[in-house]
């Protein structure tokens, strides 16, 4: 009898065992990158093989802070109609783009990258022999230089955004074209118009003026498209061995007109990847996977700082203030988020998640 | 005015441009001589507002500074007998000091409008050996001969101990020792530790900052370039830590140029130094430029294709009063990271 309760106890076990090994099985390990620039957010989960179980790409309006939350609901809601929100198990977030530390702070990231590395490590997973990346963004433009699968050298465009996204926006608008269909247009041009692409304001008086003597909409885009590319080149490309293989990624890669413009300034074919926006959130993704499995190599350890989905519930709050402390006069911005519980006094509790703008370091909170 | 048992001179020396290299020098000169002298307060955001606003605009960054801590000495010592501004003209017999030095004096007396009287040392050795300048000086302070050619002696050998201090610790912190003034005693500063704890350490990165020591040195301007780099886990390297031998060799840029400048050269053969003896020593080099400086963007472009040559990571930084603090750091951080996953991978 007791032999019996043991073997069926044996038995239970057993098959419990095997449920929690199926669900193990069933939850999947994926990793976030989150890459928020200054015009758009990216999101993208990447399984340890790199495949991506999901992506959205979303406009930066307003704060980051709102933008990532909004980006992390809808993140969330793509899951759960897909199904895939209780089977995945997010092990580690990365984030990178001009407000990553921000964004670290806030939804609980595990690193924080350059967009340099990022976009070099995601270009390296598509393309391994990847000489050249030509990344153009809302803001910002840069050039990596890779040798032997390393970035060997890069580059950012200085102060100026004459010839970023931003730009592109502004004189598609004003030209009333749908920045969609600026490439077209260019394409459809068929003679050269030369436009002065140093500075966007001479940029865009030469525009003007080229309108005003009768060029059509599409020789004055292709135009323009040339001469960002050789502005580019120029600035950012400046002294540098552009080799082939290129990539061009960042949004103004779905451009064709500047794609075919490089061609034709370059002299190579220009590869533009499938997920040329994302490039920069599945780096993110990448770097956090490798830097969790070198963690796990060494120390064994590695627990994500993520706060979960959960954080859809955290209120955040952003004060700055003038310390007055020395006649630096710093500007200290300090990031409060609410957990909605409150103190013995009954005032609501507000942790402290991120403080700088210091340049002493007397007030930061990394 | 002269020196007197009664009187001790109160003069003051503008903590800008070349006190990052011969601070040293001149604070043991004056002292030597008897005077009391006052160092303004480290750069603070209100000195370079101050110094923009008076400086003429296609000045670089550091001249105008330098209009900042004279004014800033002014404002806080309003008794100083003297403002002690030198005029660096050659210290060697082939080469020149950039022409802003030349005009320091004047540009400062011109530029500013106050009282206090400018006391100048002048060194160029093409014209008076260097005795004969310290002698020049001592007129002014109704020193003799004798007490002038010792004071430089003396003055020149605290430098020297100064230098050979530096070589082994902290640059910054020796500099800032200058200054026994309370008010101006910098804390350490907190920085943001970039390394995960884990691994913190444990892939470390070799990297040489060059420049001119008013901008390498100058933490308000440059956001504590090397303190970052530190937290970076990188270590770093200066033309400070170069052995003094090696810059007594003649540079040659090929056969009919040879280097012109005097600061130029320093920095041109600590980066030959590096591609030859140190070669395995760094992974890296940071240029730190002024903007609008001249002689720095001619040899900018020398130290770049050398370093390609080399397969040596290199890149340049510029700075000016508006340089941010975001765009500083995605560019070291990005450029460390990549020396470190090509070191290391």
């Amino acid at each position: 009898m007791t032999d019996q309760i043991a073997i069926v106890s044996n038995i239970e076990e057993k098959s419990l065992i095997k449920k929690n090994e199926k669900r193990k099985e069933k939850t999947l390990d994926v990793f976030m990158g989150i890459d928020i620039g200054s015009v758009s957010l990216k999101i993208v989960l990447l399984d340890k093989n790199n495949s991506i179980i999901e992506k959205l790409w979303l406009r930066n309006q307003g704060s980051p802070i709102e933008s990532s939350k909004k980006g992390i609901r809808e993140l969330k809601e793509k899951l759960e109609s897909s199904g895939m929100f209780n089977k995945i198990n997010i092990k580690g977030v990365g984030t990178t783009g001009s407000a990553r530390y921000l964004i670290k702070s806030v939804i609980g990231g595990d690193i924080a990258k350059t967009e340099i590395i990022a976009h070099a490590v995601a270009s390296l997973t598509y393309y391994p022999d990847v000489k050249t990346i030509l990344e153009i963004g809302g803001q910002d433009s840069k050039i990596i230089i890779l040798r032997n699968g390393v970035v060997a050298d890069f580059a950012m465009n200085s102060v100026c955004a004459a010839g970023t996204g931003s730009f592109l926006d502004h004189q598609a608008s004003r030209l009333g074209i749908p920045i969609e269909k600026f490439g077209e247009y260019a394409l459809r041009a068929d003679s050269d118009i030369s436009i002065a692409g140093r500075c966007g304001v001479f940029a865009e008086s030469d525009m003007i003026h080229k309108a005003q003597m009768g060029y059509s909409k599409e020789e004055i885009v292709k135009g323009l498209c040339d001469a960002l590319v050789r502005n580019y080149l120029n600035n950012v490309g400046k002294g540098k061995e552009i080799k082939p293989p290129i990539v061009f990624q960042g949004g103004v890669s779905y451009n064709e007109g500047l794609v075919k413009a490089f061609e034709e300034a370059l002299g190579a074919e220009i590869l533009v990847p499938e997920e040329n926006i994302l490039m920069g959130a599945i780096g993110a993704a990448i770097l956090v996977r490798e830097e969790s499995e070198r963690t796990e190599k060494i120390s064994e350890n590695w627990k994500t700082k993520f706060r979960g989905f959960n954080v859809l519930n955290l209120e955040f709050e952003t004060k700055a203030f003038r310390c007055q402390g020395c006649p630096n006069r710093c500007e200290v911005v300090s990031v409060y988020m609410k957990t909605g519980e409150e103190d013995e006094n009954g005032k609501e509790k507000k942790e402290i998640v991120a403080r700088w703008g210091d340049r002493c370091g007397k007030w930061a909170v990394y | 005015m002269n020196q007197t048992e009664k009187h001790r001179l109160k003069i003051g020396i503008p903590r800008a441009l070349y006190f990052y290299k011969y601070g040293p020098f001149w604070t043991a000169f004056l002292e030597f001589l008897n005077c009391d002298v006052k160092i303004s307060g480290p750069t603070t955001s209100v000195i370079v507002e101050e110094g923009t606003k008076d400086a003429n605009s296609e000045l670089c960054i550091p001249i105008k500074i330098y209009f900042g801590h004279v004014k800033n000495l002014l404002s806080e010592f309003p008794d100083l007998d003297y403002i002690f501004i030198p005029r660096y003209v050659s210290s060697h017999k082939e080469q020149f000091f950039c022409p802003k030095f030349l005009i320091l004096p004047e540009a400062v007396k011109y530029g500013l409008k106050f009282d206090t009287p400018i006391i100048t040392l002048e060194i160029n050795v093409k014209k008076n050996s260097e005795h004969e300048s310290a002698i020049n000086f001592g007129k002014i302070l109704g020193y003799n001969q004798e007490t002038m050619i010792k004071a430089w002696d003396y003055a020149n050998q605290k430098f020297e101990e100064f230098q050979d201090k530096a070589y082994e610790g902290d640059y910054i912190e020796l500099l800032d020792e200058l200054d026994t003034n309370p008010k101006h005693k910098r804390k350490k500063k907190k920085l943001k530790q970039f390394i995960p704890e884990a691994i913190r350490g444990k892939f470390m990165v070799n990297i040489l900052v060059l420049g001119h020591s008013y901008n390498v040195y100058e933490t308000h301007i440059n956001r504590d370039l090397i303190g970052r780099l530190e937290a970076m886990d990188c270590n770093v390297t200066t033309i400070e830590k170069l052995p003094k031998s090696e810059f007594s060799e003649k540079i040659t840029i090929n056969e009919q140029y040879h280097q012109y400048w005097q600061s130029e050269d320093e920095i041109l053969k600590t980066a030959r130094y590096y591609l030859r003896d140190g070669k395995n020593t760094i992974d890296g080099v940071i240029f730190l430029i002024s903007f609008a400086c001249g002689p720095d963007s001619l040899i900018q472009e020398i130290v770049m294709r050398d370093m390609k040559k080399r397969k040596i990571s290199y890149l340049d930084l510029v700075l000016d009063e508006h340089s941010g603090e975001s765009g500083l750091i995605t560019r070291i951080e990005s450029f460390t990271d990549m020396i470190r996953r090509k070191k290391y991978n």
